[in-house]
């Protein structure tokens, strides 16, 4: 949204400020025509400041805050400092990195509330090169049995974030219960590898960008101890991102890469694989790095097409299975969403968004208080 | 849901940080509606729409919630859906997710009445119904001065 105004329906009035963005597109296909979007700059007031809508039709959701004021003039580390020290500074710090978990659980003022998150998190194979063969399954599948899913949760997550079989997570309500995420098991992950002759010496090329450097080289470190290969970790410039992942969606141009790290992010979790199966494998997907997969179009396209909503859940089922089977990507984890909130503040996550029309503050916020002298 | 406040009057502010590459989209859901949104599950529910129900395979009736107004007063009826529709439509990739959100090229929108229209697709949509998070109902108000990127851009392509 480019201004504040009148403009719609919901809780709250933008009623001061903006926070916008620029894209650039990429183009997936010509026909039919299949594009996405990515976005090169921010474009945010330093304030932004929702006022409740006292007229909103839906009473019993609220809104229960008589203001909402998005600050865009701090960087996450001072906000997170202000939120754990002090009060009436920031009050709700959201994507707190999980290393910062142990700091908001020890201050006075805020409280850390975790959410289960909205992306999940994956390894892209390179199924374009050529030099090595990532169409072959028993080496995807040999990829992931060297990875250990607890200790990268653990160690690089510290315990925030959740083990995925496949892509669809356990809470999704199309989760293929029977799936259970691979267990760490380098001893078939090498007599996997040796069956699909990955070349002898060839160093693994694993890149991320620097928002997944820790879990690139802890993953590094189990793969080269799991499959006794070098691992070679690139790390994404943040200022190439875009350009890295253009290529990727276009995909006109041989990506360097052996496999990516690359999140997608769910508006839900019903019909999941039309926002996570489909932007790693789909016709569409910009994470899609390799040919189209016939199979995969084919149980895509009846599910894209199935009108019967219990027929449609039973039917992304039988995607999730047959990603699973076939090993289609390094598949990991999906990050928590973690808040730091001040603790008068009663924040109501949303697993998919971030709105706030049912949080509320209690009498003893410091937006409540009276102060003797102060009506 | 909390009671701490039962007097369902809103009160209190909140300072908020959101370093999130989507605050933009919050900053939207916060203060404009869709169709239907999500619940804290992540399930789709209704949310400007009562219901939507399949009449045939590529056939979609939906019922509007009578008594919303828009935040400058306006009333929310099938015709400012009907504006909202025709606005989407008239880009080839209005959507910053993607062109997999769009409705299929081919895609009518029909006015039954005031509180009721109907989709109808060219061919069988499954995902009709989530798609409708991404075609946020602005007023005759927003399109007329700024429309998703119309003042800025001078075009709706990627830009909510």
């Amino acid at each position: 949204m480019d201004a504040p105004g009148p403009w719609g329906t919901g809780p709250f009035i933008l009623s001061r400020g903006y926070s916008s963005i620029q894209n650039v597109p990429a183009f997936i296909n010509k026909k039919p025509f299949e594009a996405t979007w990515l976005t090169v700059k921010e474009e945010r007031t330093p304030m932004v400041v929702l006022e409740a809508n006292r007229e909103y039709w839906n009473k019993k959701r609220g809104p229960r805050l008589r203001s909402v004021v998005f600050r865009n003039d701090l960087s996450s580390k001072e906000a997170l400092h202000l939120c754990t020290t002090t009060e009436g500074q920031v009050d709700i710090v959201a994507q707190v990195d999980p290393k910062d978990a142990r700091k908001v659980i020890a201050s006075k003022f805020a409280k850390l509330v975790s959410e289960k998150g909205n992306q999940v998190l994956a390894g892209v194979f390179n199924r374009f090169r050529q030099d090595v063969n990532f169409n072959n399954r028993n080496l995807r599948l040999a990829i992931n049995l060297a990875v250990n899913r607890e200790e990268l949760i653990q160690r690089g997550f510290f315990g925030y974030a959740d083990e995925v079989a496949a892509l669809t997570p356990p809470w999704a309500v199309d989760y293929p219960k029977e799936l259970a995420a691979r267990a760490y098991d380098p001893e078939n992950a090498r007599s996997l590898m040796k069956k699909a002759n990955y070349p002898k010496g060839r160093k693994l090329k694993l890149a991320a960008t620097s928002k997944y450097a820790a879990i690139a080289n802890l993953m590094a470190k189990q793969m080269q101890k799991a499959l006794d290969i070098g691992v070679e970790v690139m790390i994404i410039h943040e200022d190439d991102e875009i350009n890295w992942m253009k290529i990727l969606a276009e995909k006109k141009l041989v990506p360097s890469w052996d496999i990516l790290l690359a999140s997608a992010t769910a508006l839900f979790y019903e019909d999941t694989p039309a926002f996570f199966h489909r932007e790693f494998f789909g016709k569409s997907g910009a994470l899609r790095a390799g040919p189209e997969l016939p199979q995969f179009n084919q149980l895509w396209q009846k599910m894209e097409a199935e009108v019967d909503k219990r027929k449609r859940i039973e039917l992304a089922k039988e995607i999730d299975r047959y990603v699973f089977k076939e090993a289609l990507a390094l598949f990991l984890c999906v990050p928590q969403s973690l808040y730091g909130v001040n603790r008068h503040v009663e924040f109501q996550p949303y697993r998919t968004t971030f709105e706030l029309a049912e949080t509320e503050v209690t009498k003893e916020h410091w937006s409540r208080r009276t102060y003797p002298g102060h009506a | 849901m909390t009671t701490r406040n039962p007097s369902g009057i809103p009160q209190g502010t909140v300072y908020v940080v959101d370093p999130s590459p989507y605050n933009w989209l919050y900053v939207l859901f916060n203060t404009m509606e869709e169709l239907v949104r999500a619940n804290k599950a992540g399930r789709v529910i209704a949310a400007l729409a009562t219901s939507a129900k399949w009449v045939n395979k590529t056939t979609l009736r939906v019922e509007l919630r009578k008594g919303v107004t828009y935040h400058n007063g306006e009333e929310f009826t099938a015709h400012i859906v009907k504006k909202n529709f025709i606005e989407l439509q008239k880009w080839a990739a209005p959507h910053p997710p993607g062109t997999w959100l769009n409705f299929p090229p081919g895609t009518k929108l029909t006015v039954v009445d005031d509180d009721i229209v109907e989709f109808h697709f060219p061919k069988q949509d499954g995902l009709a119904i989530g798609k409708m998070r991404g075609n946020h109902m602005g007023n005759d108000l927003f399109y007329e001065t700024i429309g998703f990127g119309y003042r800025k851009l001078g075009s709706g392509e990627g830009h909510w």
